[in-house]
């Protein structure tokens, strides 16, 4: 033990106190940031007593990491969905405002009613026509709008992709830049922090695992098991859909050649935004509008012209509604039917129709008098109108594919399909508050556990400047003890 | 449990809390402005089907007993138009059993039939709301011809006709003096009768149809809601007025007469017991109409009260969670403020 190594002691001191300011001040200026981690300066002694040695290490708590991404992944994928059902919610709107299809049924029925006592009123037969436009109107809208649903969340599922493929080209960068640090042996704290910060953001598009190597390298996989990155990011690929027709399945997102969304995917994705917006194309927005679907099939059921002769030998046609077409719809759903559906042109005065018929029947075939309800052409004929009634309170079956009712009447079916989307509604908007609520408080723990404390660094840093003081003055008293010498041997 | 916090961690936690509660308190407003549910869907899940379907069902009965208004009031002036109908007949028969028993002269009776006989075509031909009463389904079509049209109705040439066939001379003739009760009493219960009826009658008299408008008054009830001249009644008391009025009463010989009144009393008889039947069906028609009408004005009333069961907030207790959150937010902004301003660094 000499002097001179009390010296060098003494400026290995002073180098590091200076490092361990600069982690200080380092971590200052990320205490604002959520995704920094707090660095540590540790310093040890050599073998010999000596030089310091200085490593820098950050806090870290993989488990709460684990877990915030889990999270944050669930988070996004409700919110998607729930996003999407209060678009499909409008068109139901508020009960108080009658706009919803169950609502315009009923308006329609009363109509009728109104019409049926008073059968050679005019006027009480156009507000009939009139209702009746305004229902298939309101079909054709909702059908419409589900599909601009669709189209959107395939929009943002083309959009997501891009961007997680950026972002895992990215997470490349990041991990070789963690790699080849470990190797060589330099701090890799802001490195891991940059990657720990680009799986948060790839876990909100998709559902990941992460898997550690050796050399701290990472390895992901989708929470199906599907290898996204290893080395060098897989292709996530999707294609999309320039517009959506009801019974039209969009295209699948695929990683690395396995396709992870939609009915075909044998390893499909649990959670992430991508998740909830293909849960939303593919399943609650298809199963709504085979609801509406299903309801306009028992309005053109309801509202059919059979055959009056006797015995009937014609087939049935359809009658003040129709979709176009002169078959009759048969017992299973029909996509795209609540897009068709229109009021027959026959029976409505601004299209050149008749309004009797209405009364009379022969709306499918206006020349035929096999159609004919009523023969003598009586102005308070109400039968047929009676019959209609008749028909939309009566029961009738519905496919199961609309997974509602399987046997109701038509407006108890319509009030259904609004129950099924309230129930819809609710639980991923109650998952997604639930999930949000989880996310901060997982978010706040991490950040207590390894973010930045002001006034811990403060004092820390009081006790560097201590430290930094004692050293300058260790070098002083050496470097005075050597001139003392010096002056006396010189 | 941490034993480190973040200088993130602080701030952002009373952060997110204010803007949790701040979004609370805009739906908590409106429920407590509105005194229903802010989303009505998102609150009630499965139950947002049963509200709707509760609205669809009031809205429905209203209109029922808005179409029982229509129905009402047709019932109501056919029963009046019958009524009217009915007094004159009955006015009339007094007036044949007293020319039976001498007074009045033949003349007289004749021209009061004659009057009679236009004040039932008219009657019979009332409209209401641009529809024909007794017309049954044929709303838009007069239903009984009038006899004392020019030219010459269908139903006047059909009794001029038949008379012609069985005597030879016209009403008017002199010869008709020469008529005998027993032919002439075989004459109205057999030819002329039978103008009175079946497809004579259809063709001759009235152009109403058989069936009445059937209307529906409450979500399982079918009535039948009008009358139609195509009735016994009516067709009876049609051929007692024409029979006294236009068979040439007043020249017939005294027994001819006497027949006469006597198959025309029992004819009337027979008339005013068919159309007092009738209205009888038809007092029965309005009251099940009324009945209807005040117990669904009652279920619209229970379904109301369901309704805001169902999709209504108690104002006490929003208002109370209002003021609740108002008072949370100020706490939360206070602390937030006192928070920020603790630091080392004032003290360094």
């Amino acid at each position: 033990m000499s002097l001179t190594a009390a010296l060098r002691t003494a400026q290995s001191a002073l180098q590091n106190t200076a490092a361990q300011t600069s982690v200080t001040t380092r971590n200052v200026a990320g205490s604002g940031d959520p995704s920094y981690s707090r660095k540590i300066a540790l310093a040890s002694s050599t073998a010999d007593g000596g030089a310091q040695v200085l490593t820098i290490t950050r806090a870290a708590d993989k488990a709460l990491l684990e877990s915030l991404t889990d999270t944050a992944s669930r988070a996004a994928a409700q919110q998607a969905l729930a996003d999407g059902l209060n678009e499909l919610n409008a068109t139901i709107g508020d009960p108080e405002l009658d706009q919803s299809p169950a609502a315009l049924i009923g308006a329609f029925t009363d109509s009728i009613q109104l019409y049926s006592v008073s059968p050679g009123d005019q006027i009480l037969a156009q507000a009939v026509i009139t209702k009746a436009g305004g229902l298939a109107n309101a079909l054709n809208d909702a059908a419409r709008t589900v599909q601009r649903v669709r189209q959107d969340a395939d929009a943002a599922m083309d959009a997501g992709v891009r961007d997680l493929n950026g972002l895992l080209a990215d997470f490349e960068t990041a991990n070789k830049a963690v790699v080849n640090g470990t190797r060589a042996g330099l701090d890799i704290t802001d490195s891991l922090d940059a990657r720990d910060r680009l799986m948060s953001r790839i876990s909100e598009l998709i559902g990941i695992n992460v898997v550690p190597r050796a050399d701290n390298d990472a390895v992901l996989y989708t929470d199906s098991g599907v290898t996204l990155f290893e080395t060098s990011p897989r292709l996530v690929s999707f294609q999309a859909t320039g517009t959506f027709t009801a019974g039209f399945s969009g295209n699948a997102i695929t990683v690395d050649g396995v396709p992870v969304t939609g009915a075909a995917a044998t390893m499909p994705i649990r959670s992430g935004r991508l998740q909830g917006l293909a849960d939303l194309r593919d399943n609650a927005a298809v199963t709504y509008s085979r609801q509406l679907d299903e309801i306009a099939r028992g309005l053109i059921a309801a509202f059919a012209e059979s055959d009056q002769s006797d015995p009937p030998g014609l087939p049935d046609l359809p009658g003040l509604f129709t979709a176009g077409v002169s078959a009759m719809p048969g017992n299973a759903l029909v996509p795209g039917l609540a897009g068709a559906i229109r009021v027959n042109p026959t029976v409505d005065p601004d299209q050149g129709g008749n309004l009797a018929l209405l009364r009379d029947g022969g709306i499918g075939a206006p020349g035929n008098p096999a159609y004919r309800y009523n023969p003598s052409g009586a102005a308070g004929y109400a039968d047929r109108l009676n019959d209609y009634l008749g028909a939309l309170s009566a029961q009738r079956s519905f496919d199961a594919a609309a997974d509602v009712d399987a046997s109701n009447s038509l407006p108890g079916f319509a009030a259904s399909s609004v129950s099924w989307l309230g129930v819809v509604r609710q639980n991923a908007t109650n998952a997604a508050d639930y999930e949000q609520t989880l996310l901060q408080r997982t978010s706040e723990a991490l950040s207590n556990a390894t973010g930045v404390n002001l006034d811990n660094e403060m004092s820390l840093l009081l006790d560097l400047e201590r430290s930094y003081q004692a050293s300058s003055k260790l070098i002083g008293a050496i470097d005075a003890m050597f001139a003392m010498f010096l002056a006396e041997v010189a | 449990m941490a034993t480190t916090v973040s200088t993130y961690a602080v701030s952002n936690a009373t952060r997110l809390s204010i803007l949790k509660m701040q979004s609370e308190l805009a739906v908590r407003q409106k429920e407590v402005a509105t005194g229903r549910l802010d989303d009505v869907g998102l609150a009630l899940g499965g139950r947002a089907g049963q509200t709707v379907s509760l609205r669809q069902e009031h809205a429905r009965l209203q209109s029922i007993i808005d179409s029982n208004s229509i129905v009402t009031a047709r019932l109501d002036a056919t029963q009046a138009g019958l009524g009217s109908i009915l007094e004159g007949a009955e006015a009339f028969l007094g007036a044949l059993i007293d020319a039976r028993g001498g007074s009045g002269g033949p003349g007289m009776v004749e021209e009061r039939a004659k009057a009679e006989l236009a004040s039932l075509i008219n009657g019979l031909n009332a409209t209401q709301n641009g529809e024909y009463l007794f017309s049954g389904i044929n709303t838009d079509v007069r239903p009984v011809t009038d006899y004392f049209a020019e030219p010459a109705a269908a139903n006047k040439q059909a009794v001029d006709a038949a008379f012609l066939a069985a005597f030879g001379v016209a009403q008017t003739d002199p010869a008709a003096a020469d008529i005998d009760a027993a032919d002439l009493k075989a004459f109205l219960e057999g030819d002329f009768a039978d103008l009175f009826e079946g497809a004579q009658w259809s063709t001759a008299w009235s152009s109403a149809s058989d069936q009445t408008i059937r209307s529906r008054i409450s979500t399982v009830e079918l009535i039948g809601s009008s009358a139609t001249a195509q009735n016994a009644a009516v067709q009876k008391l049609a051929m007692t007025y024409t029979m006294m009025a236009d068979l040439g009463a007043a020249g017939l010989k005294r027994e001819a007469y006497e027949a006469l009144i006597d198959t025309a009393v029992s004819t009337m008889g027979e008339a005013i017991k068919g159309i007092t039947d009738t209205r009888a069906q038809l007092g029965s028609s309005q009251s099940r109409v009324a009945t209807a009408s005040e117990r669904m004005a009652i279920q619209m009333d229970v379904l109301a009260t369901h309704i805001d069961t169902l999709e209504g907030v108690d104002p006490y207790e929003a208002s109370t969670r209002v003021n609740a959150l108002l008072t949370q937010i100020e706490t939360a902004y206070a602390l937030t403020a006192r928070i920020q301003q603790l630091s080392l660094l004032d003290y360094l």
